[in-house]
């Protein structure tokens, strides 16, 4: 026995003790302390030394040093899920956003939609009605208005993305440039060989926090510092953080860059991540699905107003809403193409028909414009406008068209029927030779130059002029066409006669009328005639009173149409036995034979299918001098858009959901809403055609209706915000149970530390004891000695 | 070893149940407080999506019941209307049938005449009633006055400026129906009979006869028959001559030579023919007169025929249609006044004079009762028994455009009371889909309650247990 007998082991005990109390004490103290891991000391017992002979006796504990309870593993998977979860939550932030901004199912676009195409029913009541069709006008603009706030609450949803970035990537900055600093101080504070507990924890809860905002890879050297890596790129090497930087794409989209890299770093997790994702994908597709559903409207909306009629009948004076532009920079205005004017929606190769009133009489001339957008200019439009009798157009400085009738003429480009389509050549007063069959005729077996003659007047003096048909005058000899012909023949006939296409037939007809006036065509050189189908052998005589057609209804058909309406034979209107007018469609086929001999009554109105009816006035037909007319049916009156694109007679003006708005013309007056197809005050033929647009299905809509899409787009952001909801319930729980489990392992139980605290205490109390009993001995030790 | 529990798990655990436990009882709140289980999207998109069109379902379905509603009213003043037209017509047969009758002073006629014209204006009213500042009976033309009265040539006449179209109105989904009937079928009468002729007064059978069905003309008319000069005469010694020729057609001459030379006409009796050219009248067997001028041509006797050609005109004699050829083709006569034909087959036509015509099937209520007017006032100053006859003539016609009355009348009413079965039809499925969309939106209250206590009670508990747990801890026992 030594004199020091058992006071290191003591000493070492009371030291155990004491760190053991103040790391309970620590761990009590750090209960509440985010990002806090538990401490334990780690005590060892101390190096024996032998004694007596081959007896190992201890000599007490060692403190071998104080150490976190940390499971590597499971803060990784925390620091991964925290991202997840950062994620979800600004999804479901986002989509709760643009949940509120669409407010549906009360007062969003549905009930809006509703009411648009609800006070068209109401207009329908009473087309007259100027309330109502202020009520409609007012409709438009509500849902014009909507769309408007719908475009710009989600631009501006988009559009705070890059200062929200921004703002998170400046948090990023903050907590890399702590994370290296925290590498330096654990660094330098282990080089001594403890560990640098408190400071670990520290840096893990700066790591946790970025993971929140982006995935970041932490690699752990065997120094013990901590580098970070953003999208495979260094943020935190060491004690150097690099900064990250924000920018934006060409297109506006936010992107993040590390440092002065060109690239831009590629994230997935994390609120930066979620933000920068909504702004290319989430965002934008919704603001597509919204102006997809906007420039349907308008353009389905625009191609029905503007063919229509308004309240104060056809058109004196119209100017295009929208401008052309000067898309060559010639300084000329309407130089362009139709396709490069710059319109905002797309002019198609097709046809435009303009009706021309005579507002005195009621006579309707209708005109057809063959468009094609990639060859015709708008200066050309508008000259071919300027070349219909009664109307001129013009380009103005701005590259607005503008349209105007001449005084006591009217224009619109209304599809309805002409009540009075005959302009003369069937029963008219005039004498006129029709051609038995439409062109294009074969003039293949004449040898030009072939001649005939025309002779007109009366019986008495007879006046013969010559025609004269030359090669040249037709592209093909073997199919010549009824407008080369007419233009080859009115060219010789002067004042005598003239010649015209009714049909696709070609007619001649004599410039007298009257009873007394004759028409009679005679072969010259060659028999032209012969293959044209033109009655030589009878002299045509005129009338006095002329045969009047009335056509009435509506056509109904798909498709635009036009009925040939020929003389089978001759007679009187309602009192030939068997007379007959037979009705051809565009391809010569034949539609129907009308029975107006003996058992039809004059004026009684004949149906010929698809809403179109057809009435006979008194008078005398003959089918030898091919006596003919022709209906235009149609169904959609301009095929190539380009009222829509111009904007003539629109009800919307814009093409997207954010400059939507309603025709200031329209707001000022109620009576330019487009409500008929005629002028009668109680015509609602367009409103019913609006009112068929609600359950049609648009190619551009995917085949939906316009409500159908719409309420799809809700859906599925009813779809989305659901699963985002339960998306951030799901991984904040995952989150949850990650955290029970680190909590589990890192987690300071109160409990457990009072234990131990006690634990310690007596441990102390005890070794107190052991010091004391060996200071005894040591004593009686000394005390032996005296 | 069991999980470590400690003291951050117990708090986090309680303050996570009761969040869970708020957020459902602020839920149930909205659901009670709105009554309404969908208040976003969000809450169940698969309802969303049915919400939508139901919603604009019941909306279609309101307008719907808007339009029946307004289209039986529309209808019920439309029958209104033509009810009064009808007692108008009952009125007029009366006063007609007094006229027919009864043995009338002159001034009595007079006086029926002026209260017929009173109806004649009241009917006039009547087809051009409105409901609101729309015309009823005139097609779409609903903003100005379809009908008007025009007098030509002292026939009154109507002119029906609206059109044949009808103002369409859905009324049930699928189903649409006329608000009006427009007013040309109604009041214009469209069942064209044969047309008939009988010599005016003072006149005689001129022998003319209806051709076909091709006729225009409405009402009564008049057909002048004149004589408009010979053709085809034998030679020189025979001309026209300015006295009176009444008869028409094909004539023929017998010439004896004499002496003395006589001349027949028609089978009439042989007149002597002087040296020199002389105007005689000479009369056929049935009594027609021809004006020659004739002279003994001293030749062997002949016969043969020439031709009296005719002028017809239903104008009043401002245009005439001349005839030269009495086949059985037909000959078209036009009214320049108002553009109406008559076709006739002039086979039969042997002598001048005026004939009335008869439209038949045309009389409609208009040019009844302005018929039935001028034939009291009688201008012309016909005898009694021609003013009976003519009224008499026109009861039938009467009752025919007070059956066209009727017959508006009674479609008018099948329309509105089909309003009655449709409305109650869009009633019906109004309240179906509003049902339909109450069980896909709406909270159901009493679950809702229970609901809302069970989470109250569950929530209570939450927060004892955790009150509980919280507090407890070795500290407390260690004293």
């Amino acid at each position: 026995m030594t004199l020091g007998f058992g006071f290191g082991a003591g000493l070492a005990a009371l030291r155990a003790a004491q760190l053991g109390m103040q790391t309970a004490g620590n761990n009590v103290a750090n209960a509440n302390t985010p990002g806090y891991s538990r401490q334990r000391v780690e005590l060892g017992t101390a190096l024996s030394y032998g004694i007596r002979g081959n007896l190992q006796v201890g000599a007490g504990v060692d403190v071998n040093g104080i150490s976190r309870m940390v499971d590597d593993g499971l803060e990784r998977r925390i620091q991964f899920q925290l991202g997840l979860v950062g994620a979800a939550e600004l999804d479901n932030l986002r989509y709760r956003e643009i949940e509120t901004i669409f407010a549906e199912p009360d007062d969003g676009l549905s009930s809006s939609y509703k009411d648009l195409f609800g006070a068209l029913d109401q207009v329908r009541t009473d087309p007259s009605d100027r309330a109502l069709r202020g009520g409609l006008i007012q409709s438009g603009s509500t849902i014009s208005q909507q769309f408007n706030l719908i475009a710009q609450r989600l631009g501006d949803l988009g559009g705070s993305t890059f200062d929200e970035v921004r703002g998170l990537t400046r948090q990023v900055n903050q907590r890399t440039r702590a994370i290296a600093r925290l590498n330096e101080q654990i660094l330098s504070a282990e080089a001594s060989g403890a560990d640098a507990n408190d400071l670990r924890d520290t840096r893990s809860q700066h790591i946790k926090e970025l993971g929140k905002l982006l995935d970041t890879r932490a690699i752990e050297r065997s120094s013990g510092s901590v580098d970070l890596l953003v999208g495979g790129s260094l943020v935190v090497a060491g004690g150097r953080a690099t900064d990250l930087r924000v920018g934006k794409t060409g297109a506006g989209n936010t992107q993040l860059f590390v440092g002065d890299n060109r690239a831009p770093a590629q994230i997935s997790e994390g609120r930066i991540a979620a933000l920068i994702r909504q702004e290319q994908g989430g965002l934008p597709s919704y603001m597509t699905r919204v102006d997809e559903l906007a420039r349907s409207t308008i353009l389905e909306w625009n191609r029905l107003h503007s063919t229509g009629m308004p309240a104060t009948g056809p058109f004196h004076s119209l100017i295009a809403a929208n401008s052309a532009v000067d898309g060559d920079g010639d300084g000329v205005i309407g130089d362009e193409l139709l396709s490069q004017a710059g319109f905002d929606f797309d002019i198609e190769q097709g046809s435009l028909y303009v009706a021309v009133t005579n507002t005195e009489t009621g006579q309707l001339q209708r005109s057809r414009i063959d468009i094609d957008p990639n060859a015709m200019t708008l200066q050309d439009f508008a000259n071919e406008l300027t070349a219909i009798d009664h109307i001129n157009a013009s380009v103005d400085p701005t590259g607005r068209l503008r349209i105007n009738a001449d005084s006591g003429y009217g224009f619109d480009f209304s599809p309805r029927l002409d009540p009075n389509p005959d302009a003369g050549t069937f029963g008219g007063l005039n004498p006129t030779i029709g051609s038995t069959g439409a062109g294009p005729y074969d003039l293949n077996g004449q040898t030009f130059p072939v001649t005939f003659d025309v002779t007109t007047g009366t019986a008495l003096s007879p006046t013969t002029t010559t025609v004269t048909l030359e090669a040249t005058d037709f592209l093909n000899t073997g199919a010549a066409t009824t407008e080369e012909l007419v233009a080859a023949i009115n060219a010789d006939l002067g004042n005598a006669a003239t010649a015209s296409s009714v049909g696709g037939r070609l007619v001649i007809q004599s410039d007298q009328g009257g009873a007394d006036s004759e028409l009679r065509l005679t072969e010259g050189s060659g028999t032209a005639l012969a293959d044209l189908g033109m009655a030589t052998a009878t002299t045509v005589s005129g009338r006095d009173n002329a045969l009047e057609v009335r056509i009435e209804g509506s056509y109904e058909g798909q498709e635009n149409q036009q009925f040939t309406f020929v003389a089978e034979n001759s007679g009187t209107i309602g009192v030939t036995d068997d007379l007959r007018v037979r009705v051809l469609d565009q391809n010569g086929q034949l539609v129907t034979t009308l029975d107006v001999g003996s058992q039809y009554e004059p004026g009684e109105a004949i149906a010929l299918g698809n809403g179109v009816r057809v009435s006979f006035g008194p008078g005398e037909l003959s089918g030898e001098s091919g006596q003919v007319f022709a209906l235009d049916a149609l169904a959609d009156s301009d095929t190539s858009d380009i009222l829509v694109a111009t904007g003539l007679n629109s009800f919307f003006l814009g093409s997207s959901a954010a400059d939507m708005s309603v025709n200031e013309d329209l707001m000022a007056n109620p009576d330019r809403l487009a409500a008929g197809l005629g002028a009668a005050s109680g015509d609602a033929g367009n409103l019913s055609r609006l009112i068929a647009l609600r359950d049609r299905d648009l190619g551009d809509l995917d085949s939906n209706t316009i409500e159908d899409f719409y309420a799809d787009l809700v859906g599925d952001i009813g779809f989305e915000t659901a699963a985002s909801n339960s998306a951030l319930e799901a991984q904040a729980q995952l989150l949850g149970q990650l955290e029970a489990d680190r909590e589990a392992v890192s987690g300071v139980n109160i409990d457990e530390e009072m234990v131990d605290l006690l634990k310690y205490q007596q441990s102390y109390e005890a070794a107190a004891r052991f010091i004391s009993v060996a200071q005894e001995m040591t004593d009686v030790l000394i005390n032996l000695g005296r | 070893m069991a999980i470590r529990i400690t003291q951050g798990t117990l708090y986090s655990r309680a303050l996570s149940d009761m969040q869970r436990g708020l957020f459902r009882y602020s839920q149930l709140q909205t659901q009670v407080a709105t009554g309404r289980r969908v208040n976003r999207p969000s809450d169940d998109p698969a309802a969303a999506l049915r919400i939508l069109p139901l919603r604009n379902d019941i909306r279609d379905l309101q307008q719907l019941s808007q339009n029946v509603s307004l289209a039986r009213e529309t209808l019920n003043t439309s029958a209104a209307s033509l009810e009064d037209g009808s007692s108008i017509m009952q009125r007029a047969r009366e006063l007609a049938t007094q006229a027919a009758n009864g043995t009338l002073s002159g001034s009595d006629r007079q006086s029926i005449a002026a209260e017929i014209d009173q109806l004649l204006e009241q009917m006039l009213g009547i087809a051009n009633s409105r409901r609101g500042d729309r015309f009823l009976f005139g097609g779409t033309e609903t903003g100005s006055p379809p009908f008007s009265l025009e007098t030509v040539n002292g026939r009154t006449r109507p002119v029906y400026s609206g059109n044949r179209d009808s103002l369409e109105i859905d009324v049930a989904p699928g189903v649409s129906t006329e608000l009006n009937v427009p007013g040309d079928s109604i009041f214009l009468s469209r069942d064209r009979t044969a047309t008939t002729f009988s010599p005016a007064f003072g006149s005689q059978e001129t022998g003319v006869a209806s051709y076909g069905n091709g006729d225009t003309g409405t009402g009564f008319g008049s057909l002048q028959v004149t004589f408009a000069g010979l053709e085809g005469l034998p030679g020189p010694w025979m001309a026209q001559g300015t006295g009176d020729t009444s008869a028409l057609g094909d004539l023929g001459y017998q010439y004896t030579a004499g002496p003395p030379a006589t001349l027949s006409i028609g089978g009439g009796p042989a007149e002597l023919l002087p040296p020199t050219p002389t105007e005689m009248q000479f009369r056929t067997s049935d009594g027609r007169e021809v004006s020659l001028v004739v002279s003994d041509p001293v030749i062997a006797s002949t016969a043969g025929t020439f031709t009296s050609k005719a002028n017809l005109s239903t104008d009043g004699g401002q245009t005439f249609t001349e005839v030269s050829s009495f086949t059985a083709d037909p000959t078209g006569v036009r009214n320049s006044d108002d553009g109406s034909m008559l076709y006739l087959d002039v086979s039969g036509l042997s002598r001048t004079g005026t004939a009335d015509v008869k439209f038949g099937g045309t009389f409609d209520v208009f040019t009844t009762l302005a018929e039935l007017r001028d034939a009291l006032v009688n201008d012309a100053g016909a005898p009694d028994n021609t003013v009976r006859d003519r009224v008499g003539s026109l009861l039938s016609e009467i009752d025919s455009a007070h059956d066209a009355v009727l017959d508006g009348l009674r479609e008018l009413g099948f329309r509105s009371s089909s309003m009655d079965v449709l409305q109650n039809r869009v009633e019906g499925l109004r309240i179906a889909r509003t049902e339909s969309l109450s069980l896909v939106e709406d909270t159901d209250i009493a679950e809702s309650i229970m609901e809302l206590q069970r989470q109250d009670l569950s929530y209570q508990t939450a927060l004892q247990v955790s009150a509980r747990v919280l507090q407890t801890s070795l500290q407390g026992f260690l004293r």
